[in-house]
């Protein structure tokens, strides 16, 4: 896959001269200040916004192609599931949207809820759910169907810090069997490090990319590794990255 | 976690306990009423007040008694005339809710018409519906539909736009069309706002369909009213007006049982139990 775009938004120049390229089943994380423009990068990637110059490939194809076959699954940073429906009537939604791009599925949903640890809540409402398990629901209903490239805006952003380090792995754990090509974006140092397979930081506005960072660490990864030298090391060089 | 733990951990709602605290918090409200219609009963003994001007609770309710099967049989056209008026001006509050929010042209040349529509004081418009529909029922059920229409189609378009604009990306992101969008979620979205209109256009339409009966009307409990204040006859206007009174209660009732069950997912709902 290849995305190179330059992108205004409005007078304001959000992104300037971004080139990246993403490899299929590779954990890209895109990290940088507030306002840099990460979630505008994604946004455009998802074709949820247009680019103002340059163009964005998914496997040779337009973002608004890979929407409309139904290849792009997206986690924000609020769960927004719909609160009438049921957990598993939720995570079902996508086969009952855009149903011309028919419907593959990743398997079946008492499968993915099990994935997502939420077998027993198939039949709650959202409401009775805390947020780290909505947030749960919410990474499912974007694997369900199964698409190429899955797109997550500081999914755990809204999250208290000690749910947030456990949804760390939880989501690793639920990569390792999906193997999707992810594009995480994130505020969070240890979260950049200890998901990706590359860093990406960026600049202040206007967003530009500073830096690519490499995480050679070995997977499968869990909490220890947080303590690993070599974490702590890119840590260092990550937060001397970002303040500078 | 446990299976059986998970599932106590979920709130629960409409319990036995709650239904004994709702009735333990009814008294007060039940002390006023029954109060009220005391003193009232006390007041007329004491004064000697005369029936033809004021009369004593007592004295309604025994002539409601009396005529209950006469004002139920005339209230059953007020009531068709209410619903059917409160059904068409729903539908057209909808549809035309549906058009606005799909085409903006349409909602710049109707919705200022339906302001205006609006603004009129609908009992100033049925002395002419009586000339152009004349006795029956059909002028009562357009006043009712006119007066409902409008607090649906603001309602419901305020709905449609009030979608939470996260949701709203993720359903764009899997390529759902403008119809599904509006089916699947705005429609939904707009559930509140379309019960809160409904709730008020009940009452809105029964007093649309009573003012039409007032002004023209073979049958109908307005009719009714009519004729008491024609024969002076205030304890049976009294009862008819306690009549509609209950009747009213009964509806809002209703709706508010209604909207508890299609509503239960919503915030207004579940922390009012």
């Amino acid at each position: 896959m290849a995305k190179t775009f330059l992108a205004k938004d409005g007078s304001v120049e959000a992104l300037r001269e971004i080139s990246l390229d993403i490899a299929e089943r590779e954990f890209v994380t895109l990290i940088g200040p507030s306002g840099c423009g990460k979630s505008t990068l994604l946004r455009i990637i998802g074709g949820l916004i247009e680019a103002s110059a340059g163009s964005v490939a998914l496997r040779g194809r337009s973002p608004q192609d890979a929407q409309r076959t139904k290849d792009i699954g997206f986690v924000f940073q609020q769960p927004a599931l719909l609160p009438w429906r049921t957990v598993a009537h939720n995570v079902e939604l996508p086969f009952e949207l855009n149903k011309g791009a028919g419907s593959d599925r990743l398997c079946s949903t008492e499968e993915i809820l099990a994935l997502v640890g939420l077998s027993q809540f198939a039949t709650a409402h959202p409401y009775q759910l805390s947020g780290g398990m909505q947030q749960r629901v919410a990474i499912a209903r974007a694997l369900i169907f199964d698409p190429a490239l899955l797109l997550m805006d500081e999914p755990f952003g809204a999250l208290d810090e000690i749910t947030r380090a456990g949804m760390r792995y939880e989501l690793l754990r639920i990569w390792g069997k999906s193997q999707k090509t992810v594009l995480f974006v994130t505020h969070s140092i240890a979260e950049a490090i200890a998901l990706s397979d590359r860093v990406v930081v960026m600049s202040p506005r206007p967003g530009e990319i500073r830096e690519i960072l490499e995480i050679t660490l070995p997977r499968p990864r869990n909490e220890e590794i947080e303590s690993a030298p070599e974490f702590v090391r890119m840590a260092d060089h990550l937060r001397h990255l970002l303040r500078a | 976690m446990t299976a059986t733990t998970a599932a106590r951990a979920l709130p629960r709602v409409g319990t036995r306990d709650g239904q004994l605290a709702r009735l333990r918090g009814t008294w007060p409200s039940v002390f006023g009423l029954v109060a009220f219609f005391v003193i009232w009963e006390v007041l007329i003994r004491a004064t000697h007040t005369p029936a033809f001007v004021v009369p004593a609770p007592s004295l309604v309710v025994k002539r409601l008694w009396e005529e209950f099967p006469s004002y139920a049989y005339e209230f059953s056209f007020t009531l068709a005339a209410a619903g059917i008026g409160l059904a068409i001006g729903t539908t057209v509050g909808i549809v035309g809710a549906v058009l606005m929010a799909n085409w903006r042209i349409l909602e710049k040349s109707l919705f200022p018409l339906a302001v205006i529509l609006k603004l009129v004081p609908f009992v100033a418009i049925a002395p002419l519906l009586r000339i152009w529909l004349g006795y029956e029922l059909q002028p009562k059920i357009l006043l009712a539909a006119l007066i409902t229409f409008f607090p649906v189609l603001v309602n419901c378009i305020t709905g449609f736009r009030s979608v939470d604009p996260l949701a709203l990306e993720f359903f764009r992101s899997v390529g759902a069309t403008r119809w599904e969008i509006l089916t699947r979620l705005r429609w939904m979205t707009s559930q509140p706002h379309l019960f809160a209109a409904l709730k008020v256009n009940v009452n809105l339409a029964l007093a649309g369909a009573i003012v039409g009966e007032l002004f023209s009307s073979k049958n109908g409990i307005g009719m009714v009213i009519n004729e008491t204040a024609l024969n002076l006859d205030i304890p049976a206007m009294f009862a008819a007006i306690l009549f509609l009174a209950i009747t009213g209660v009964a509806l809002t009732l209703f709706m508010n049982w209604g909207e508890r069950r299609v509503l239960a997912w919503h915030e207004s709902v579940r922390t009012t139990r």
